[in-house]
């Protein structure tokens, strides 16, 4: 986890406030309230169907909360959605890019619309490791490529605040690095990231505090080693060989008054081939806490 | 309004319009082929009258007598070789005038005389020939009735100068090239809603009436645009410039609403071409009605696409200005605040879905 500076962290750049959101009979956000704080990497997770793209449309002004209010960079979404998507830049879910334009023209497209002058596509460009590709159409891109892209087309403006969706998601290891790597140059730019992704791990790494939602409600808010600290079990794990030579696994609960004694009985008594402590994931603190898994 | 995204907009729209190899080609073909049409066909009309002609003991006077203006004989060696000729769709009509004839009528008997038509001349068209070959025999035995007919023509005339079938077809060869950039811009808009680029787009700090003014422009350009040079390149921009200017582009704009109407409606290429199709049925009906006249049904006068039509056939074939064209022109105005606004409502109710 990344250390917060608390000077760049003094204000806030979303306010959220029992916020609410409805789609017919279907009650997709209802009351959740937290904030971003400014230059904070924020992990926001959920499984399909949580509210999370819901959340994402009403922070970025595609939708108006039917209840409640909704501040970024200190002005209500309501009345300023404009200057607010001027100051914003978002990487969806689903890959939405002119595919009979090439990479360069989608970027500069967006830049115009921003806005941007002394725009360097090539700068972008590399940035996400699509050197040399810059020219080629996007129809004629990979998956992970147009991912990529994506993520590139969310910086052109420089935003105070990014809106990333599943930014890593078809990407190759290597990719997906990299783009980790852009999100943490763009906080040491300064900029506010609001993320969601499924990749737990992802989330851990890179997130500064994170917002579980569940049927539209906030139901846990922490940095990741706090929600761990409150949730998470600590475990040794071990792998025993037995009389009959078979392999099998043991668990022991660290933390308790007797684990000292259960780990010595182990070793007197078993014959142990492997042993390793583990903290709980998110994905576990997530089921803990729902009683859901995050992939579901 | 922010007019430095709408011209972003407008850029990217006609970009993204000639790549799309379909709708670019189209456009670019059917220019040059309305163009080339006009072009080949016959720039006048051949206004005179055939007519197969045997008989065997008629005098040169006789031949004098049925010479005629715009009337042309073909004088056959037999019968059979008239009759041949019909059969073989060389002549539509015949006549075959018995040897006696003369004798018969120098008698007071009542000759008879063979017509014969092809088979595929209407009553209509045989009863003008039965009338005219009467007025002939009329001539020939002198007994034509003395009469005087004034001829008074009402609107312009027209007679000797018929207007070719290529003018006729240039109201129809513009509201083709109308209807494909219609089709070309709702794909736009609707490939837009499919791909999810209008989430976007509208999620910069363009404005929804950025992204319908930029859409709206885009389409007007290039409706209009093709039309104005099939005008100029066939030489119809010579007279009532301005009406015709302003019947084109009050068309582009009718068919921009159509355009945002379709895209409301549509959800892929397939579905624009289909739902396209339907309105250029409907909306091709009044050309037709120029390239064949007749009297056109009331019911005609419903389609919003006969206004404009009608501007053009009576602009640029009878030189009628815009004191004859008033009624159409309000018409036309009326028809696009109608498809403007369904245009805008039904995208806009489609926009909020994203």
């Amino acid at each position: 986890m990344q250390e917060l500076k608390g000077d760049v962290m003094s204000t806030d750049a979303i306010i959220v406030d029992n916020v609410k959101y409805n789609y017919g009979d279907i009650q997709a956000v209802n009351g959740i309230t937290f904030n971003v704080k400014e230059g904070e990497i924020f992990g926001f997770l959920g499984p399909n169907g949580a509210g999370k793209s819901t959340t994402i449309k009403m922070l970025t002004g595609q939708l108006y909360p039917k209840n409640g209010k909704i501040t970024v960079l200190g002005l209500d979404i309501t009345k300023n959605s404009g200057k607010i998507q001027a100051q914003i830049g978002i990487c969806f879910e689903r890959t939405n890019l002119y595919e009979q334009m090439s990479a360069i023209e989608n970027l500069k497209l967006f830049a115009n619309l921003y806005g941007v002058k002394k725009f360097d596509a090539d700068e972008l460009i590399t940035r996400v490791g699509l050197n040399g590709r810059g020219k080629e159409r996007v129809s004629s891109f990979s998956k992970g490529m147009k991912q990529r892209l994506m993520v590139a087309r969310a910086l052109v403006n420089k935003s105070k605040i990014l809106f990333l969706d599943e930014p890593t998601v078809g990407l190759d290891p290597t990719s997906a690095d990299n783009i980790r790597n852009v999100i943490l140059k763009e906080r040491e730019r300064g900029a506010t990231i609001f993320l969601t992704t499924h990749d737990m791990l992802e989330a851990d790494k890179l997130s500064d505090r994170v917002a579980f939602i569940n049927y539209g409600e906030i139901v846990a808010l922490d940095t990741s080693h706090n929600l761990k600290q409150k949730y998470g079990k600590r475990v040794i794990k071990a792998q025993i060989k037995t009389e009959m030579g078979e392999l099998k696994d043991r668990e022991i609960i660290m933390d308790n008054s007797n684990t000292a004694g259960q780990v010595r009985t182990l070793f007197d008594k078993e014959k142990v081939v492997t042993i390793h402590s583990e903290e709980a994931s998110l994905e576990d603190i997530f089921i803990q806490i729902t009683g859901r898994g995050l992939t579901e | 309004m922010n007019w430095h995204i709408i011209k972003t907009l407008i850029s990217k729209d006609f970009r993204l319009f000639f790549r799309d190899k379909f709708f670019g080609i189209m456009t670019i073909a059917g220019i040059i082929l309305y163009i080339v049409f006009y072009f080949i066909m016959p720039n006048a009309i051949d206004e005179t009258i055939e007519i197969g002609l045997y008989a065997p003991q008629a005098s040169n006077i006789f031949y004098e007598n049925i010479k005629k203006e715009g009337l042309i004989i073909r004088y056959m060696k037999t019968e059979d070789e008239l009759k041949q000729a019909i059969i073989d769709k060389e002549l539509h009509i015949g006549i075959s005038i018995p040897e006696d004839i003369q004798k018969s009528l120098l008698s007071a008997k009542k000759p008879q005389l063979f017509v014969y038509y092809s088979s595929d001349l209407s009553d209509e068209i045989k009863e003008m020939y039965t009338m005219l070959i009467s007025e002939m025999i009329n001539e020939m035995s002198g007994s034509k009735i003395d009469i005087d007919d004034v001829e008074i023509v009402l609107g312009p005339d027209m007679g000797g100068k018929q207007i070719p079938f290529r003018d006729r077809m240039l109201p129809l060869f513009a509201f083709m090239l109308l209807i494909t950039e219609t089709m070309g811009l709702a794909n736009l808009i609707a490939s837009e809603l499919e791909n999810g680029t209008i989430q976007a787009l509208l999620t910069t700090p363009m404005k929804v009436m950025d992204l319908f003014i930029g859409k709206g422009i885009t389409g007007v350009l290039l409706a209009f645009s093709p039309t104005v040079l099939l005008m100029v390149i066939t030489g119809s921009l010579t007279q009532n410039i301005l009406l015709i200017i302003t019947s084109l582009l009050l068309g582009s704009i009718m068919v921009t609403g159509l355009a945002f109407f379709i895209a409301s409606i549509s959800k892929d290429m397939m579905s624009v071409v289909a739902w396209g199709t339907l309105s250029m049925i409907v909306l091709f009906i009044p050309a037709f009605t120029i390239i064949f006249p007749g009297p056109v049904s009331g019911w005609i006068k419903v389609i919003p696409s006969f206004f404009l039509v009608d501007i053009l056939h009576r602009a640029i074939n009878f030189d009628i200005g815009w004191s004859g064209n008033l009624n159409n022109i309000m018409f036309l105005m009326g028809f696009n605040i109608v498809f403007v606004f369904l245009g805008i409502i039904t995208l806009k109710r489609r926009l909020n879905e994203y």
